[in-house]
């Protein structure tokens, strides 16, 4: 969400990993784009009403009618001195996006592919590009070589076969695999 | 008296050595499924249902009654070391235990759940057994009106509760509401928010928001803020709890065994 973006505002660099005003707002007109989608959801819902007094479209009305004053309120809320009570969630100032990026692409390919690659390779993918993510973050050197590359893989083997076997050999649910045998 | 000899009846036919084995086998395994994610008691226990066809009656009942607790308290299990609740239920788990296992605790806060659970499940088996009898008749009594009254205190309990600005929590509360509206509404069958895919006409898991919110969510915090963190071991420096914890524990386990038994209804908005 935009609450992790990173702060350009150098002086709330002061106050931590606050996120600024700036932010802050996004947020709340984010909220309000939520609302605004519920709303134009809601038209198309019908709203006949049964013996219970009000149709399948009340409460996404509800929602969208709170959600909105709600972003109204939290940009009333950043523009005039930023959040109350905001809590320093901790961590680094500015956010390092390019990890962020290693990590969301490995949860996006694991979530394309488990169907064609299986459980235990889908998720290995994930692990490894995760890790590579976080090595990055961390400022580890030398992520790429291929000791450390096997290590990931056999680690996140490691991980996901025993899960798969639990889930189909064991408990007899049906998990995505590279082939029909339950074991990959 | 009746329920009460029926009661006594019962925990003798329990303490049989071979029962009570089973009991400890039902617990074991009911535990090593509940940790995983997604699978909550009642499905622990309809995959094992085929178990009741080779073991008798009685046996297969207390087995599956601890395979039902075990599942209910293994979620705990991951709550607590690794903020990723499994069901519903475990949720708070996560919030409090997952903050302990931080701070080296984790033995404690894993003692805690686990004595809590013992102690609320016999004291409200106990309970319910007794007075179920009457519950149900004034159950059956309780309407639409009564479930939309009770509804609207969880809702200002979790906004005051949860968080110290009501505005955020309010935000939040009505951002979980909108995602409970994607699906089939309950009462007419008209389908919201689905855009024509039929998967979302089941509705958003909670599962999944769950692992989302705790799991996926602290692993891209960790890579957008905290890489450069020095990373510090949470030494666990003891699996017994201290006199300290047991004082603040006592309390929260009567708590949760007076407010159990009743059994609020786990139902969706709709």
């Amino acid at each position: 969400m935009s609450e992790l973006a990173p702060s350009s505002d150098p002086a709330a660099a002061d106050a931590g990993s606050v996120p600024s005003p700036f932010w802050q707002a996004a947020v709340g007109a984010a909220v309000v784009l939520v609302a605004a989608g519920m709303a134009f959801g809601a038209l198309k819902i019908p709203g006949d009403a049964g013996y219970g007094g009000v149709g399948p479209n009340f409460l996404p009305w509800v929602c969208a009618a709170v959600l909105g004053l709600c972003g109204v309120l939290l940009i009333r809320e950043a523009l005039t001195g930023g959040y109350r009570q905001a809590a320093d969630p901790g961590g680094a100032p500015r956010a390092a996006l390019g990890p962020f990026a290693w990590v969301t692409a490995g949860l996006l390919l694991n979530a394309a592919l488990i169907v064609e690659l299986g459980f235990i390779l889908g998720c290995t993918l994930c692990y490894a590009l995760a890790v590579q993510g976080l090595r990055r973050a961390n400022g580890q050197t030398g992520r790429l070589a291929p000791r450390a590359l096997a290590v990931d893989v056999l680690t996140g083997l490691a991980i996901s076969a025993p899960v798969f076997w639990l889930f189909t050999q064991f408990l007899a649910i049906n998990l995505p695999g590279l082939t029909d045998t339950g074991w990959l | 008296m009746e329920i009460f000899d029926a009661l006594m009846a019962g925990f003798a036919t329990a303490i049989s050595p071979a029962n009570l084995l089973w009991a400890l086998v039902g617990c074991a395994l009911g535990t090593a499924v509940g940790v995983l994610p997604g699978i909550g008691p009642a499905v622990a226990v309809a995959m094992l249902l085929p178990i009741t066809s080779k073991v008798d009656m009685t046996a297969s009942m207390i087995f599956f009654a601890g395979i039902y607790y075990g599942a209910m308290y293994g979620g705990s299990t991951t709550s607590i070391l690794l903020n990723t609740p499994g069901e519903t239920a475990s949720m708070v788990t996560a919030m409090e235990g997952n903050k302990m296992a931080k701070s080296g605790r984790a033995g404690a806060a894993l003692a805690t759940a686990a004595i809590g659970s013992f102690v609320a499940g016999t004291v409200a088996t106990v309970v319910v057994t007794l007075f179920a009898p009457s519950v149900a008749e004034f159950a059956v009594k309780l309407g639409p009106p009564e479930y939309f009254m009770l509804m609207v205190l969880a809702f200002t309990t979790v906004s005051a509760v949860l968080g110290q600005s009501s505005l955020r929590g309010m935000t939040a509360l009505f951002v979980g509401l909108a995602l409970g509206c994607v699906g089939m509404d309950q009462i007419s069958g008209a389908a919201r928010y689905t855009g024509g895919k039929m998967e979302l006409l089941d509705g958003i898991d909670i599962v999944l928001v769950a692992v989302g919110l705790f799991a996926v969510a602290e692993v891209l915090y960790a890579a957008l803020y905290e890489g450069k963190v020095e990373e510090s071991q949470n030494k666990l420096t003891r699996v017994y709890m201290t006199a300290r914890d047991w004082k603040r524990s006592v309390p929260a386990w009567l708590r949760g065994t007076l407010i159990g038994p009743p059994g609020a209804p786990r139902s969706r908005p709709s």
